[in-house]
């Protein structure tokens, strides 16, 4: 089996939101284009983990972070630009929360944020973007239509796309489909699949067929710990864990 | 591979950045400190403004009290040797009057629409009131003046109706309105589904107090009157609280409705003053030591005002909710019902007849002649100047309240946590902003804008001063408006790598603008409304077109004022009248129209 490259780096993290401690010293290497799963029952800490990696939770007043994240070799909590790295880490929401404007200013919000102004390399952007979310031949002729009009699933991708704009090398999904029906469950997790051949993807699910039908690794939380964590096939049929055994079969959580 | 978001990162490897790497203020560090210190300076105006307000009051007042001393003008009651007293009792009895009128309307319509009107009648009674509150001052003060005063001369042995009773009639109408709006959150929150109960919720839902009153079975009234009522003290508390401080400050409805003399109101037709109407009586005549005595009296006056307001947070913790048996009892509720049905209808027919009185009587005076002709001081008085006037002075206010305003509003919603205690600073001073008499903000204009800053009795100081007075409608309803654009969508936003000025200039605001906008409809009604705090930075006589913000002028209110105190043909006050009253209603529903999106589509 090939070895891939590291592409997130933690080491001993733990979290705080004020007194109440969520990560407990939290060490694992996720590698590059590859789909790494975190699954747990709710409350472990799951979203928060996912959100260190972008530096969302520092609009958290009261979390407090030490131990070590690299991505690509950087620390990510020392001296570097958070919006640049936010560009790089791209985050698809629980709920589609697309911009109550056009689909294309939902797709142009970032790499005008970034700094695109021509219009024809813009266009460039939304196309492809659009396309690799596998929406484009859906709205291609409703571009200026409000986003709101679309359904569930359609802005989900929608979504997808728009993280897509900017370009990231990686990115994070909190329980992306859990607000959606199957169908486009299964279009989401299609995408996934595709995607991973040019991204890093960490998901979160509640869904344990999600994880192993689309993860190649898989992480198990439980109150904050992180206590399992190998290929998804080995963490799902012989688990080491007896507690991510319990939870995995079902018998909490 | 590395290094590709570091801050200085040479070697950047990331294809988009290379490609177009511009230079973003929005996105750049500098962008956020520069405006996250003009923030900052915006929110920090509010305060300033309530200081400088009291030390320029101070200041031009301290020195008449020292030379008056302190006793003789506080317990003096004569006013040749500058003593106070007799005003601010009839201030206290003017303020009472308006609540046995104001507080009885305004508590029990909001009790009707909260917990007993359907549909249609609930959606025309809130029209109502809301009308009620943009009517301005001085237009109650006319109808007052022409319907009230005349019917009452009847009881009168001079023939002359005005005095306390007419005051209060014209003062209750006056805060009726804002008593009901503030009582009905209070209610409301009692009503309604979702425990603390926002207004839009389902009334009587289970949790609410009045499910839980309904589900041990009681009637609908003994829920209302014995148990909702009850606990909702402490809200109507707050408003009635408030509707007396705006009857102590009103002055043009007790000037000219209160007669001129210095007596104590202490029969019905005593004619009197208050602290506020004897301001504006004497205040532009006024030589040195008569000039300090009443900037002195317009301090106790916001004294007064501000310590309404404090009591507000002393006396108004909730305590455990105990109903009340006597209003809970079946018979005495269902009259308590029966009244509040009644009492609704009563401010209905008193609005109808406002508004009708004005459009009947301004109809049969106005011609085009009227409202454009020209100003000849012979000849027969016209709208233009002051339709002239009017315009530019919303205009500056505007182009000065409005950024100041929503960028305090940003600072505060967007940069600051309610629970720190410079949010609560800042919020403290907007409220006392609020709460400050029309006619001491008058008193300020004239002694920092019109005298400090040299602007003289000109349209610029009107603006300046006017411009203080709404900043805290500005910010109150940019901030709400901007606190509640959803989260998801910012975080979104800051997932993308947009910075936090980004997200607000791109994201928050396109997001708040329609409530920004109510707030700033709001601000203009209130401008078009406003008289008291005109009348010596602005000027109160009627004169040819102005030439510039540095002459004087009238705005459509002061014009009506002026006319009305000196007398002029009876034609000019109804077309003026009617000109008022239409534009204010225009703005007034503009506003209602902007609220009824704002929660039809509330993102
Ligand atoms: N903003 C916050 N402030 C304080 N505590 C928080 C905050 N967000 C999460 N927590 C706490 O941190 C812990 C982990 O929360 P987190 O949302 O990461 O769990 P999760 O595994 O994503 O759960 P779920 O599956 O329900 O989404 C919980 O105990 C939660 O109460
Ligand atoms: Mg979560």
């Amino acid at each position: 089996m090939e070895t891939k490259n590291i592409s997130i780096k933690v080491d001993n993290l733990d979290l705080f939101y004020g007194e109440h401690q969520a990560l407990k010293s939290v060490t694992m290497d996720i590698a590059e284009k590859e789909i790494t799963a975190f699954i747990g029952p709710s409350g472990c800490g799951k979203s928060t983990f996912l959100r260190c990696f972008n530096r969302m939770n520092d609009l958290i007043e009261s979390c407090k972070i030490t131990g070590l994240i690299e991505i690509d070799g950087v620390d990510i909590y020392g001296k570097i630009d958070v919006n640049k790295l936010r560009k790089e880490v791209g985050m698809v929401f629980q709920k589609p929360n697309v911009f109550p404007m056009s689909i294309y200013d939902n797709i142009a919000f970032g790499p005008r944020t970034h700094g695109v102004k021509k219009r024809d390399y813009l266009e460039h952007i939304i196309e492809d973007s659009l396309t690799k979310a596998g929406l484009w031949e859906e709205v291609k002729d409703t571009l200026n239509k409000s986003a709101l009009m679309l359904s569930g699933g359609q802005q989900q991708r929608l979504c997808i796309a728009r993280a897509l704009a900017v370009s990231p090398k990686i990115l994070l999904m909190d329980e992306p489909t859990s607000a959606l029906d199957p169908i486009s469950t299964g279009k989401i997790e299609e995408l996934c699949d595709k995607l991973k051949e040019q991204y890093t993807i960490v998901i979160v699910t509640h869904n344990m067929q999600q994880a192993m039908r689309i993860s190649d690794k898989t992480a198990f939380f439980l109150l904050g710990e992180m206590l399992e964590f190998g290929e998804t096939s080995q963490v799902f049929s012989q688990p080491k864990n007896k507690k991510c055994e319990n939870y995995i079969t079902g018998r909490f959580g | 591979m590395g290094g590709f978001f570091r801050v200085r990162a040479s070697g950047s490897n990331s294809v988009l950045c290379e490609r177009v790497g511009s230079f973003s203020f929005l996105q750049s560090w500098v962008g956020g400190v520069v405006f996250r210190v003009v923030f900052l300076v915006c929110a920090l105006f509010a305060g300033v403004a309530v200081v400088s307000i009291f030390v320029f009051l101070v200041v031009g007042g301290g020195q008449a009290v020292g030379e008056i001393g302190v006793l003789q003008f506080l317990f003096s009651s004569e006013w040749g040797s500058y003593g106070i007293f007799n005003f601010v009792l009839a201030s206290v009895i003017s303020a009472v009057g308006a609540l046995v009128v104001g507080g009885v309307l305004g508590v029990f319509v909001a009790v009707y629409i909260c917990c007993f009107a359907s549909g249609r009648v609930r959606a025309i009674l809130n029209v109502c009131v809301n009308v009620l509150a943009c009517m301005p001052s001085i237009v109650l003060a006319f109808f007052g003046v022409r319907v009230v005063v005349s019917a009452l001369g009847v009881f009168s042995v001079t023939g002359d109706g005005s005095g306390i009773v007419a005051v209060s009639i014209m003062l209750g109408i006056m805060i009726a309105p804002t008593v009901a709006v503030l009582s009905k959150i209070a209610i409301a929150g009692k009503m309604n589904a979702g425990g603390s109960g926002g207004v839009g919720g389902a009334r009587g839902g289970s949790d609410s107090t009045y499910g839980t009153a309904r589900a041990l079975g009681l009637s609908s009234e003994q829920a209302v009157f014995g148990v909702v009522l009850p606990a909702s003290k402490s809200g109507i508390f707050t408003a009635l609280t408030l509707g007396a401080g705006r009857a102590v400050g009103e002055t043009i409805i007790v000037l000219l409705l209160g007669g001129g003399n210095t007596n104590i109101p202490y029969a019905p037709f005593i004619p009197f003053r208050t602290l506020s109407s004897n301001i504006a009586l004497e205040m532009s005549y006024a030589s040195a030591l008569q000039q300090g005595a009443l900037i002195a009296s317009g301090l106790v006056l916001l004294i007064i005002v501000v310590a309404l307001a404090a009591s507000i947070w002393l006396f108004s913790t909730q305590k455990t909710i105990s109903p009340n048996h006597i209003l809970g009892r079946a018979s005495i509720a269902k009259i308590c019902k029966r009244l509040s049905q009644t009492i609704s209808l009563v401010l209905v027919t008193a609005l109808t007849a406002i508004v009708g009185y004005i459009f009947l009587q301004g109809a049969s005076h106005i011609s085009i002649n009227l409202i454009f002709g020209s100003f000849q001081f012979s000849g027969a008085p016209t709208l233009l100047s002051s339709l002239v006037t009017t315009l530019m002075f919303v205009g500056l206010t505007l182009l000065l309240v409005v950024p100041i305003g929503v960028m305090a509003a940003i600072y505060l919603s967007e940069y600051s946590r309610p629970d720190s205690p410079f949010y609560k600073l800042i919020d403290g001073c907007l409220s006392v902003l609020s709460s400050i008499p029309s006619v001491v903000f008058g008193l300020f204009g004239l002694v920092f804008f019109v005298g400090f800053l040299g602007f003289g009795v000109s349209i610029l100081a009107g603006c300046f001063t006017v411009a203080l007075m709404v900043l805290p409608i500005v910010v109150k309803a940019s901030g709400d408006s901007i606190s509640n654009v959803s989260a998801e969508v910012k975080s979104a936003a800051y997932a993308l790598g947009c910075s936090k000025l980004g997200v607000i200039v791109k994201v928050v605001l396109p997001l708040a603008l329609v409530g920004i906008l109510a707030g700033i409809v709001l601000a203009i009604s209130r401008k078009l409304s406003e008289s008291a705090a005109l009348l010596f930075t602005m000027g109160a006589s009627l004169g040819s077109l102005p030439t510039g913000y540095s002459s004087s002028g009238t705005t459509l209110s002061v014009a009506l004022f002026a006319l009305m105190r000196e007398g002029g043909s009876a034609g000019y006050a109804y077309g003026a009248a009617l000109v008022l009253v239409s534009v204010v209603l225009v703005f007034c529903l503009a506003y209602e129209l902007l609220q009824y999106r704002l929660n039809r589509f509330a993102i």
